[in-house]
């Protein structure tokens, strides 16, 4: 399957054209992973973008908390990880490892700062694109804490 | 609409930093004035809105409510911005925000903004890059904070949140800081 193809069926680009999709496709490798492959840890920095193309991806969280390891979702084909790392290098809170095999494409933070340059309408429409999950993100948390503290059980 | 650059750049220097002399122009000719009275919701919570407020003028308060109840998160002043979320991804505000006293605001809509995108990419993408990081941190201190101690998980039966001491408190904290209230420490 050609990337830019499969980029082309999710939603969340639908706002590139096809012919920045495939030059985005170009920029992303896709590569098979084993079960248990860590793609992102919570000990380390990430730099890196995928986008999952088969198979399962679990979450984790671990550092820093009273409980454990806590799983967090399973996420699976169409599903996205490292995308802040493209606008923000912090540590992540979370880890990502593979359940089974996974295939999936992956883009370097370096690759998209290349891409900043020389192309600029391409990242600036993969950077909206990264706002929009963003906000997506920022909205479901607000809405479940605005829950949590209105429910007449919390309150009461 | 009236601000000079020279205003601008004092009184939103994250902003304008961004931009240079030709961008700025630009960015203050594609923003409208919008004058709010006393009492009047700027944003409701759940309605849809697509802009980035400025504030240049009195306090608004900013709240969460219910049919049943209000939660007071703060307050923004002259030189805060406001609809962070919605000027990246036009929708539903995540709270109400009232004018306290007749005030001014500078209105940025998505559309507006998107336009200056061909003019001004390095402006536009840098702006965008600044507001994403904003979301960023505030997702990460929910996330940490979620993820300390209260968080809800899967088959533990301790999960009933309302058996948490403090969870009000702490769930007001984690609101102030997602909307921008009160200072992240990562």
């Amino acid at each position: 399957m050609n990337i830019d193809e499969y980029l082309q069926s999710v939603p969340l680009f639908s706002e590139m054209t096809n012919d920045e999709l495939k030059i985005l496709g170009q920029s992303m490798v896709v590569k098979d992973y084993p079960d248990s492959y860590l793609f992102i840890s919570e000990d380390g920095n990430t730099d890196t973008f995928y986008v999952i193309l088969e198979g399962e991806v679990e979450i984790t969280h671990e550092k820093d908390t009273e409980r454990g390891l806590q799983r967090v979702s399973t996420i699976g084909q169409g599903g996205m990880i490292g995308l802040h790392s493209l606008i923000a290098h912090h540590r992540p809170m979370v880890s990502c490892h593979a359940k089974g095999k996974v295939k999936a494409a992956f883009l370097p933070s370096s690759a998209f700062n290349l891409l900043y340059q020389y192309n600029t309408r391409l990242p600036h429409h993969f950077q909206m694109i990264v706002a929009k999950q963003l906000a997506a993100d920022y909205r479901n948390i607000v809405d479940e804490l605005r829950e949590m503290m209105l429910t007449d059980d919390a309150a009461g | 609409m009236n601000m000079t650059a020279e205003a601008f750049r004092e009184q939103f220097p994250a902003i304008a930093e961004h931009c240079g002399p030709g961008g700025l122009d630009d960015l203050l000719a594609a923003m409208e004035t919008r004058n709010v009275h006393a009492g009047e919701a700027v944003t409701t919570y759940g309605e849809y809105c697509d802009s980035l407020f400025l504030v240049t003028g009195e306090k608004l308060v900013s709240q969460i409510t219910s049919e049943k109840e209000t939660i007071r998160l703060g307050t923004h002043k002259k030189g805060d911005c406001l609809g962070e979320v919605n000027i990246l991804d036009p929708g539903p505000s995540t709270s109400t925000v009232i004018a306290t006293d007749d005030c001014t605001l500078l209105v940025l809509t998505h559309d507006a903004f998107r336009k200056l995108e061909r003019p001004h990419p390095q402006m536009t993408g840098n702006i965008l890059r600044m507001l994403s990081s904003t979301m960023i941190e505030r997702c990460r201190v929910a996330d940490r904070l979620l993820f300390s101690k209260y968080a809800y998980i899967e088959g533990d039966k301790d999960n009933d949140s309302g058996k948490h001491p403090g969870l009000i408190d702490w769930g007001r904290d984690m609101l102030q800081k997602l909307h921008g209230h009160k200072e992240i420490n990562l």
